[in-house]
């Protein structure tokens, strides 16, 4: 029993030190798993061009490393970025890491003089990393090998305060996307209703999306509107009050503050309580999640949904709705007393977007793939694969496409690249926007063309860092109070305001007016 | 027979009372075992029922719509048994390294004789109360090429000053005759270790075994921070994006090339994670458990 005691004993010592020595010799592995990729995929065998990019001698190629985030895996050495590889004759190291800790990756690499040569950063992070010289100027080769970069963002790029004397910061131009007041209209045929176009027409509708039995399955199980906290979901009702809800406003006098203090604020939550008093909106609202909310609408309790339209009329069809058949859906314009109608403004972020590491070896080259994914053609590449082996158009002038082969597997289509690296460099023009349906493409350029005027500051301003999180949590348990209130909401409203005031909402107001005015020339 | 006959007497004393309070006790132990087991069991059956299904919450006794759309989306890809082994590799040869580093560690400081124990000790200890940090923990990796190296999942964390602390105070609470007589027989100090301490340190030794192994098993930002290869992804990494991605899903994300896939909602596959992060856990915890509780105890008594 001893004997075979110590026997196992060394058996598992000489496992694991086996198992370190072989572990930590992985470097200079990858060309094989090229090949493996590559036979796996099955390129070999459709495209031909693997074996060329095997062939070839790859190691007068610079290396670029490109640090990505998101929430997918795909393999290290994968056939899109072996294609991008081969498009830019570059040798790219991809370092991929979860979304939400790609500040931690990112802030520990820069601090330990590691930078990675591409990587997305923005505001006073980016700032110190430019002040600090880690960042290289690509002023002098914008001309020729960032065409695509200029042609999307060229007239915004020198605007950031970035940019001042030289361009060091790639702004990425994508203007979010605008939100829509989603309807049933399948619900507004049951009851002979219609689109709703102002106010009271809304209020009626959600009231017999309430109270009518919309789903006329004989139990009352339904409400108006789908809501949480946010403000989000009200976002056209202020508009319809010329609100721009959680934006900056310039005032009569020329005072810029908060969207709050708008003259008609008081007024639109006042309607916002109407809703909820009577019961129209989602009685869970102050506590639901986002998931749960976006549930209510996907088993047929909710009627209403302001959201941006490409979830509830693209990419949510038909999967998510448990009715059969599915809701339909169109998207209401609604106005207010004075006629007005709209919906938050979101602007191109020029703070934030991509940077150069000075360390580049070859600044040039990392301008060249940064360049090549801000293309139409580079963003095809990373959203949907190779074509011709991972996918196909079937009309790509309406944007019709299909996956083809193993690649109808999303597991193996995303494990292979595709779709997976879609957010780097995205152009304006990008493919989330070209194969949209033709609805959905409707109705985000609607949400667009709604984008109600506000004040747009470029520069950052000491006041927000310093004191934006607690002026903006004011607002939000200033909105709570108001809802849930039972007496006088403009006492409430004004103690609130009070308090925004006092904690440094008024310095806030003096840089932010003397910003604007600067920035506008004056 | 004579035992046999004095349980008899036993059970004739028990009065209706004696029923009644070992019946309520049963039946409160019943509940508190329904309330303990409950949430792992609302999590299982949650992920084996339909999303769509599941959407109105509440009490889930068995699946609703019985499906396993979640557990095939976890396991048709390759990459979860890449993670998963990553995982396991980490679980099993980190576990098994820190536990043999702490034990000769703590063994010496264990003992009167050997002069400067203090001093070491402090030492030790003073890591518990000042860390690193993040950054100069990573510079330091670097430095040592750890980066995207498997050593990486084993060296840096291969000792914890708290579970040395633990074994040491075990060893100090064992008779220093043993050690006195092992040396008359002949023993030398390796075999002084080897045949009379570790023995008689299983119970602490599971322990501390069980406190390497949930600590490995369930290690997140090692992957996050020094690797940057996805073949060398950690289970939990991997887990983790998975529970965003179904998210994103259910906002903006792109599901038009997710096939049925896109019918899962983020509370399935987030059900789907837990069950699959936490049963392998469970499955290794009643083996150790008896000697868990006694090792902890036992180990922490002494000063």
């Amino acid at each position: 029993m001893k004997t075979m005691k110590k026997i196992i004993s060394i058996i598992i010592m000489a496992t694991m030190l086996l198992s370190l020595t072989a572990c930590g010799k992985n470097n200079g592995d990858d060309k094989g798993a090229v090949k493996d990729a590559a036979k796996e995929s099955g390129k070999e065998e459709t495209g031909g061009d693997k074996g060329d990019v095997a062939k070839e001698d790859t190691s007068k190629r610079p290396k670029i490393s490109i640090l990505i985030s998101g929430d997918n895996t795909p393999k290290s050495d994968n056939l899109v970025i072996q294609e991008l590889e081969k498009r830019t004759n570059t040798d790219l190291e991809i370092i991929y890491v979860p979304s939400k800790d790609l500040a931690t990756k990112r802030s520990t690499m820069v601090a330990s003089g590691d930078l990675p040569d591409i990587f997305l950063a923005g505001g006073s992070e980016a700032q110190e990393y430019i002040d600090a010289g880690l960042i290289a100027d690509v002023s002098k080769y914008l001309e020729k090998d960032g065409t695509n970069i200029m042609s999307n963002v060229g007239d915004i790029i020198y605007t950031s305060p970035m940019n001042q004397d030289g361009v060091y910061l790639i702004p990425t131009g994508n203007v979010a996307y605008g939100t829509n007041m989603n309807i049933r209209t399948d619900w507004l045929k049951n009851l002979g209703l219609e689109m709703p176009t102002d106010l009271d027409s809304f209020y009626n509708v959600m009231h017999a999306f309430t109270f009518d039995d919309p789903d006329k399955n004989g139990k009352n199980d339904t409400f108006g509107l789908a809501a949480d906290s946010s403000f989000k979901s009200f976002d056209p009702i202020f508009g319809a009050y010329g609100i721009p809800f959680d934006s900056a406003i310039e005032l009569e006098d020329g005072t810029v503050t908060t969207w709050a203090k708008h003259k008609n604020f008081l007024d639109a939550m006042t309607y916002i309580r109407k809703l909820m008093n009577d019961g129209l909106v989602e009685p869970e609202w102050a506590t639901i999640t986002n998931m749960d909310m976006f549930g209510k609408l996907w088993t047929g309790q909710a009627g209403a949904l302001n959201f941006q339209c490409a979830g509830p009329t693209n990419n949510w069809m038909p999967a998510r709705y448990t009715e059969d058949p599915a809701p339909t859906f169109d998207f209401a314009v609604i106005a207010g007393p004075d006629g007005k109608h709209g919906v938050k403004p979101n602007f191109a972020l020029v703070t934030k977007g991509y940077l150069i590491s000075a360390d580049c070896e070859d600044v040039e080259a990392a301008l060249r793939v940064a360049d090549y994914c801000n293309s139409e053609e580079g963003n095809e590449l990373l959203y949907f694969g190779v074509e011709d082996v991972m996918f196909r158009w079937i009309d790509e002038a309406s944007g019709k496409y299909e996956y083809i082969g193993e690649y109808t597997d999303s597991a193996t289509h995303r494990a292979n690249g595709g779709f997976v690296y879609a957010e780097f460099m995205k152009p304006i023009n990008n493919c989330e926007l070209r194969t949209m349906n033709e609805q959905s493409k409707a109705g985000t350029q609607l949400a667009y063309d709604e984008m109600l005027p506000a004040v747009n500051i470029i520069r950052s301003l000491e006041t927000r860092q310093d004191y934006g999180a607690d002026l903006d949590q004011i607002i939000k348990e200033m909105y709570v109070a108001i809802i849930t209130a039972d007496g006088d909401i403009k006492a409430i409203y004004d103690e609130y305001m009070k308090r925004w005031d006092s904690e440094g909402g008024l310095e806030y107001e003096k840089e932010a007016t003397e910003a604007w005015k600067e920035q506008n020339g004056q | 027979m004579r035992t046999k006959s004095k349980q008899k007497v036993w059970k004739k004393k028990k009065t209706i009372g004696d029923r009644i309070s070992s019946g309520f006790i049963g039946i409160i132990l019943t509940i508190i075992v329904i309330i303990t087991i409950y949430p792992f069991w609302h999590v299982l059956m949650y992920s084996l029922s339909d999303s769509k299904a599941s959407m109105g919450g509440g009490i889930f006794l068995y699946p609703r719509d019985f499906s396993i759309l979640s557990y095939q989306l976890l396991f048709q890809t390759e990459q979860i048994f890449v993670a998963f082994g990553n995982t396991l590799f980490k679980t099993i040869f980190g576990t098994a390294l820190s536990v043999i580093l702490t034990a000769l560690t703590a063994y010496p400081l264990s003992l009167p004789r050997f002069k400067g124990r203090g001093f070491f000790s402090m030492m030790i200890f003073f890591t518990m109360l000042f860390s690193g940090g993040m950054i100069p923990t990573y510079l330091l990796v670097k430095e040592l090429g750890l980066i995207d190296n498997y050593l990486v999942y084993i060296l840096p964390g291969a000792m914890s000053a708290y579970d040395m602390f633990i074994l040491r105070n075990f060893f100090q609470s064992l008779p220093p005759s043993l050690e006195e007589s092992a040396f008359l027989d002949g023993a030398n100090a390796f075999q002084i270790f080897y045949k009379i301490i570790l023995p008689l340190s299983k119970p602490v030794l599971a322990a501390v075994t069980m406190f390497y192994g949930i600590g490995n098993w369930n290690s997140y930002m090692d992957g996050v921070l020094y690797v940057n290869k996805s073949d060398m992804q950690l289970l939990q990494v991997y887990l983790r994006q998975l529970i965003t991605a179904a998210g994103g899903k259910g906002a903006l994300g792109d599901l038009s090339n997710l096939g049925s896939a896109a019918a899962l909602t983020e509370d399935t596959m987030k059900m789907t994670v837990i069950a699959v992060s936490v049963i392998p856990v469970l499955i290794v915890y009643p083996f150790l458990q008896k000697y868990y509780t006694k090792g902890v105890l036992v180990g922490s008594v002494k000063g």
